[in-house]
């Protein structure tokens, strides 16, 4: 399973990540900073998340696996 | 404004002074309806992109389309601006020493500030029984924060919308040359002051900071803060201007604000995609390209239309519809990417603040008719001037 981190201290809510994989990241409505969807699929498209850390402007997500 | 001529291109000068509201909207619709790509003659000839998926790719892929020619028509290098004007490792390095001024921690900690002078201003607005709005609240706001954020003398901030103004006027037919000199000599007698008396603020820190293991150049420190200086005030002013003129233009979408004022950041997003106040912004090719179907040679511009990538139909259904229940997000108001817009996290703090405090109010109302400018430097679209009362409470 690929495991994904998003260190909130970083978030700057910019969002691109819910675009490239909406169905692992979503935004807070209140603060607007990024977590992880509880549903999110245990085999995620693991392009789609490597794009949401390569796409994140504050370089807020590790991904490993 | 020519029309719509193939074989030899699509029309479109950035500088136009007849690209405002709303036929700018029109231009880049039709712009989108010709492809994602159409070849624009004007001003040594670019390609205009207005499709999201295209605008996206490309700001995704700074190695193709590359920002050290400049990000304004034409790709002349000339003027550089610091950090957009650069490629990486350059870049990286600038965007790095700018990011410690607005990291999300430092928009924390300025969030009661923020809040204080937002209260203040509309507080001074309603007193005055309304006024000009863009003059009243949706300048002084970001050239407070600047004060705040940066450490410019309230003296210096007072200057910035005059110069950028004129700054702008001159890149329609004029060399901007003399413009940028008057706001480089500003910016160096901000660090000339803060070198005689110093302060624990962001100027005085990039008194002494290094840029790649090497002290910072003063043409360095000049460009950094001539970015706060423009791109600093005019993009929030806008931003902050077109607001409160769709509180007012869509009453029904005043009205749930004001029943729900959580709906403040939705709102905000919706306007930023609807009406992205910095609506276009140049690359140029390093290689062989294919943008919307079509080669791009080696070295040619390419002119990157956010504001029609965000109302392409295909990504936002009913595009051209301004409504705030819209999911808006992976709009490219503030760009993408690695140039993606330093400033979002403060601006929308800015934003939501100030669509809260107008919630809190009696409702806003138009008090004479509002004027847009042009796209001043070819990417700024906002209000010069917006007549707003608050109506009488009864």
């Amino acid at each position: 399973m690929t495991d994904v981190e998003i260190d909130e201290t970083a978030c700057c809510g910019y969002g691109n990540c819910l675009v490239a994989a909406p169905e692992v990241f979503d935004l807070h409505t209140d603060t607007g900073i990024a977590f992880l969807r509880p549903g999110r699929p245990r085999e995620v498209d693991r392009l789609a998340v490597r794009e949401a850390a390569a796409d994140c402007p504050a370089r807020a997500i590790t991904v490993r696996g | 404004m020519s029309t719509v001529a193939d074989p030899t291109g699509f029309g479109f000068d950035p500088y136009d002074p007849e690209l405002t509201e709303p036929a700018v909207w029109n231009r880049y619709r039709a712009a989108q309806n010709l492809g994602g790509a159409v070849r624009a003659p004007d001003r040594d000839g670019f390609w205009l992109v207005t499709s999201y998926d295209e605008v996206r790719t490309a700001l995704r892929d700074p190695a193709t389309f590359s920002s050290a020619s400049g990000h304004r028509i034409p790709t002349d290098g000339s003027r550089r601006a610091i950090p957009i004007d650069f490629d990486p490792p350059l870049h990286t390095a600038y965007r790095a020493l700018m990011a410690e001024a607005l990291s999300p921690a430092r928009v924390r900690a300025l969030r009661p500030f923020l809040a204080e002078v937002v209260t203040r201003l509309v507080d001074d607005f309603a007193a005055a029984g309304g006024g000009d709005f863009v003059s009243a609240v949706a300048l002084p706001l970001p050239l407070q924060v600047l004060t705040e954020l940066v450490g410019f003398s309230g003296e210096t901030v007072a200057q910035f919308r005059t110069l950028t103004e004129e700054l702008w006027s001159r890149y329609v037919d004029v060399d901007p040359a003399e413009s940028h000199r008057r706001l480089w000599e500003l910016m160096r007698a901000e660090l000339a002051d803060h070198r005689a008396r110093p302060r624990d603020d962001f100027l005085g820190s990039l008194l002494h900071a290094e840029i790649e293991g090497r002290p910072i150049r003063e043409d360095e420190q000049v460009g950094i803060l001539a970015t706060f200086a423009v791109a600093g005030h005019e993009t929030t002013m806008n931003a902050a201007a077109t607001l409160a003129w769709l509180l007012v233009e869509h009453p029904e979408a005043q009205a749930a604000l004001r029943a729900d004022p959580t709906r403040a950041r939705a709102f905000v997003e919706e306007m930023l995609r609807h009406r992205s106040p910095a609506q276009n912004f140049a690359r140029r090719t390093t290689c062989p390209a294919r943008v919307g179907g079509t080669a791009v040679a080696e070295g040619d511009a390419v002119l990157l239309s956010l504001a029609a990538a965000n109302r392409d139909p295909e990504r936002f259904p009913d595009p051209d519809r301004f409504d705030p229940d819209r999911d808006a997000r992976g709009h490219l108001a503030f760009g993408w990417g690695i140039h993606q817009c330093i400033g979002a996290p403060l601006a929308r703090t800015e934003l939501v603040l100030l669509l809260e405090e107008l919630a809190a109010r009696p409702p806003l109302c138009a008090a004479g008719p509002p004027v847009w400018s042009s796209l001043q430097g070819g990417n700024h679209l906002g209000l010069t001037h917006l007549p707003l009362l608050f109506e009488e409470e009864t």
